[in-house]
């Protein structure tokens, strides 16, 4: 029985959600910030409604209705593979009156990416 | 068709083994009873169904019998229960709410069982070859106005279910008779003369209901599935004028999904029918405190509709 937390990176077990998390502060180390992109099934799951994006979450079968912001940051992700910065820059979001210049708007995308992730809908470059 | 054979005959078969068998459009179903008074009115507003004469209605997706309860609670006072299949999902009822009994417990049927189709909790209508979901909640006016559509030139699928077809996207007629309540059973008894009502039972659990009888040509049309257009949730609100605003997709998509009976348990194939629909359909939503003029709004919708189709 291996052990999957020592998983060689790549391969083996490319979507065990434990093996996928415990990437993720290996990640965050790294200098460049990461990509995000839509895994190969995923188009299945999302469907745009509009200006908004309803999502089927293949594990808990909970269907998500996103925020407007959320819903275009979804949208520019299905267009082509971006960061968090990236994407606030494409889908238009106007950080300049927030008071923290958009640091707790950067870290709620991070979570929700991070939340479709774990569902198996994006990875991380 | 029912109304082609006698009454002594209809008690007959309801009686024994064979039941008294129909299509209701996507669903086959076969009645089996020893309620005399039941006969008489399933007979009335089921007339221009066929009869099923497979001789075992092998093929029955529901077999529903209702019969009086054994015991002391019958002997004191007459109940009826109702069984499907063999068993007995309800409490009994008292003996005079047969039909009512007989109509829900289909129902309820129905939603437990059609899973292969996404069933929404909505009237549904077509006219043009525009298929119309009307989801509401109860109260909200939906079966007065499905009735009242369906005596102004619209085809009737059905008063309770838009059945969605999970492969094509198209709706699938549930026809049965449309369960009116209290008012609306005088209103549509004015607004629609030529409609025909069956009895009315006083005191249910929803007050007074009766039963309008759908009309020939939607039962003739009822294996015609049509693709739907317009998801229009009505309101009624009594001395309002009509008004019509345009419904965005997503909180359409969220209030169908909320009143579907089985969107839960679809998984992935509901979220993408019920997907499907929302994108395909205009989506609106109707305040109304009379029927005439809210059907002119419906009119102005599906012809709009109807003519940017075909443009």
């Amino acid at each position: 029985m291996p052990n999957r937390s020592l998983a060689p990176a790549g391969h083996l077990w490319p979507n065990n959600r434990v093996w996928r998390l415990l990437q993720i502060p290996q990640e965050i180390h790294a200098s460049a910030p990461a990509k995000w992109r839509l895994t190969p099934c995923a188009r299945e799951f999302i469907r745009s409604l509009d200006e908004y994006v309803a999502i089927f979450d293949p594990l808990t079968w909970e269907t998500r209705l996103l925020s407007e912001i959320g819903s275009r940051v979804v949208l520019e992700i299905a267009e082509t593979a971006a960061t968090v910065g990236e994407l606030i820059v494409r889908a238009n979001i106007d950080c300049s009156d927030l008071a923290d210049g958009g640091g707790a708007l950067h870290s709620e995308l991070e979570s929700l990416l991070a939340s479709l992730a774990d569902a198996g809908l994006l990875e991380r470059d | 068709m029912l109304s082609d054979h006698s009454h002594q005959e209809l008690c007959k078969r309801a009686a024994s083994t064979p039941g008294i068998g129909t299509s209701v459009g996507i669903v086959r179903i076969c009645v089996r009873t020893n309620v005399g008074p039941l006969l008489t009115a399933f007979g009335k507003l089921y007339a221009d169904f066929p009869l099923d004469t497979t001789p075992a209605l092998e093929f029955a997706d529901i077999t529903a019998t209702l019969e009086y309860a054994d015991g002391i609670r019958g002997a004191i006072r007459r109940q009826i229960v109702f069984h499907v299949d063999g068993n007995q999902p309800f409490e009994p009822f008292p003996s005079q709410t047969h039909l009512p009994l007989l109509e829900w417990g289909l129902n309820w049927t129905i939603a437990q069982r059609c899973n292969r189709y996404l069933l929404l909790h909505a009237g549904c209508i077509e006219r043009r070859q525009q298929g119309i979901l009307l989801p509401a909640l109860p109260g909200s006016g939906k079966s007065t106005l499905t009735a009242a559509l369906a005596h102004r030139g619209y085809r009737l699928l059905s008063d309770e279910f838009g059945a969605v077809d999970l492969r094509h996207g198209l709706l699938h007629p549930v026809l049965r008779p449309v369960a009116l309540k209290n008012e609306s059973i005088d209103i549509i008894a004015q607004f629609a003369p030529e409609a025909k009502l069956g009895p009315s039972f006083p005191k249910t659990r929803k007050g007074t209901v009766a039963h309008m009888v759908p009309p020939r040509d939607s039962v003739l049309r009822m294996h015609e599935p049509v693709m739907p257009s317009l998801v229009i949730f009505p309101k009624f609100v009594a001395g309002s004028e009509v008004k019509i605003e345009v419904m965005p997709r997503a909180f359409s998509f969220a209030k169908l999904a909320s009143n579907s009976f089985n969107y839960e348990i679809l998984g992935l194939e509901g979220f993408s029918a019920l997907a499907n629909v929302t994108q395909s359909c205009d989506c609106y939503r109707l305040t109304y405190g009379d029927l005439d003029q809210a059907i002119e709004a419906i009119d102005r919708l599906v012809d709009q509709r109807a003519t940017k189709r075909f443009t």
